[in-house]
């Protein structure tokens, strides 16, 4: 019996690593991708206030929510809230069209997707 | 606030279920490493009880490591005599048949008081009355005494021992244990049967109902006295 459990221990272990190596490497790269090439796109027009934009800015919030819950299993919600919180400024941003504000919050977002897999992935100076 | 209950629910739930998986050992009964397993899976266990942005698989996890951990140390120490002695140390004599041996003492950093005190906690009061004191991998001190000290048993009197008999609780509290009828050999009208005879309308009227397996009985029911008789364990109660 005990020999079980610990089969079942590590196996949930073992489960539980592949799953959030999957989920919070897919999350955040999908967010950083997308908020690449709204920054790329941002440079190009100089006006964040467009259909385009907004359109990109929603889809980016949308993945958010849609994996944000995921998120919040595997990771100390502290470290994932600047993320949110960037993210809402950029629709307001977008609605007033403050530009700098805008391409501000689209870097603090790529900044902290990138810090996060540096700061918690897999690697010899995380682990010592 | 509600969430940092439901937290504490499965936290508490999953270490009780740790430690009951673990083993049952006493504080004083653990080995070093295990000592220090407890104290971090306590403390592991109240960060993400308060720490609401904390998930709680990030106490979880360390705790099933943990225990896996043991688990394969505990394996390693069973299979490997080496590795037992370099995680669990050996056990060490600190008086022999020339008295204390100060070597080893000072090795252990164990004063003469502290040797005294084991001693006097064995029941023994002078240190000419052991033959061998043996500081144990846990810590406690095991007392041999010289064999002129060394209390009598049944075999040095030459006294022939009751039959071993083992008190089986049947009833505790109100509560009946059918798996210990079983073990006991006896059954449910049986049990009745001594209710009956001892005016107990009802089971969870008893406090307390063992049997052992020269069917004496110990019988109290709530609020009364105990009274104790043998009985046939085939049959009728003789007395």
């Amino acid at each position: 019996m005990k020999k079980f459990i610990l089969i079942v221990f590590i196996l949930f272990l073992t489960g539980l690593v592949v799953w959030e190596e999957i989920t919070v490497h897919t999350v955040l790269s999908t967010i950083r991708d997308k908020a690449i090439l709204l920054e790329d796109r941002v440079y190009e027009l100089q006006n964040v206030d467009n259909d385009e934009i907004k359109n990109a800015v929603k889809d980016i919030e949308n993945t958010w929510e849609n994996y944000e819950d995921a998120l919040c299993f595997l990771v100390n919600h502290k470290d994932i809230e600047d993320i949110g919180m960037e993210l809402s400024k950029l629709r307001a941003n977008c609605n007033v069209n403050q530009y700098e504000d805008f391409c501000s919050s689209l870097s603090v977002i790529i900044f902290f997707t990138e810090k996060y897999s540096h700061i918690m992935g897999i690697s010899f100076q995380n682990i010592f | 606030m509600l969430s940092i209950i439901i937290r504490v629910f499965i936290i508490y739930i999953i270490i009780l279920f740790v430690f009951r998986f673990m083993g049952k050992r006493q504080l004083g009964q653990m080995q070093p490493f295990e000592l220090v397993l407890t104290l971090i899976i306590a403390d592991l266990a109240t960060i993400p009880m308060a720490e609401i942005s904390i998930p709680v698989l990030h106490g979880i996890v360390p705790v099933i490591t943990l225990v896996i951990l043991h688990f394969f140390i505990t394996f390693i120490c069973q299979k490997s005599n080496f590795f037992d002695k370099a995680i669990n140390g050996q056990p060490a004599i600190v008086i022999d048949q020339n008295g204390i041996n100060y070597k080893v003492l000072k090795k252990l950093q164990i004063t003469i008081e502290d040797l005294f005190e084991s001693i006097r906690g064995s029941n023994y009061s002078s240190l000419d009355q052991i033959g061998y004191a043996i500081v144990e991998t846990t810590g406690k001190v095991s007392v041999i005494p010289r064999p002129e000290y060394a209390p009598p048993t049944l075999n040095d009197l030459k006294i022939k021992p009751d039959k071993l008999a083992i008190p089986y609780t049947i009833i505790a509290d109100g509560i009946l244990h059918k798996e210990n009828i079983e073990l006991a050999n006896i059954s449910n009208e049986f049990v009745d049967k001594i209710l009956k005879q001892e005016n107990i309308q009802k089971i969870k009227d008893v406090l307390v109902l063992t049997v052992d397996n020269d069917g004496k009985i110990y019988i109290q029911e709530k609020n009364k006295p105990f009274k104790t008789f043998v009985v046939n364990l085939k049959g009728a109660p003789k007395i």
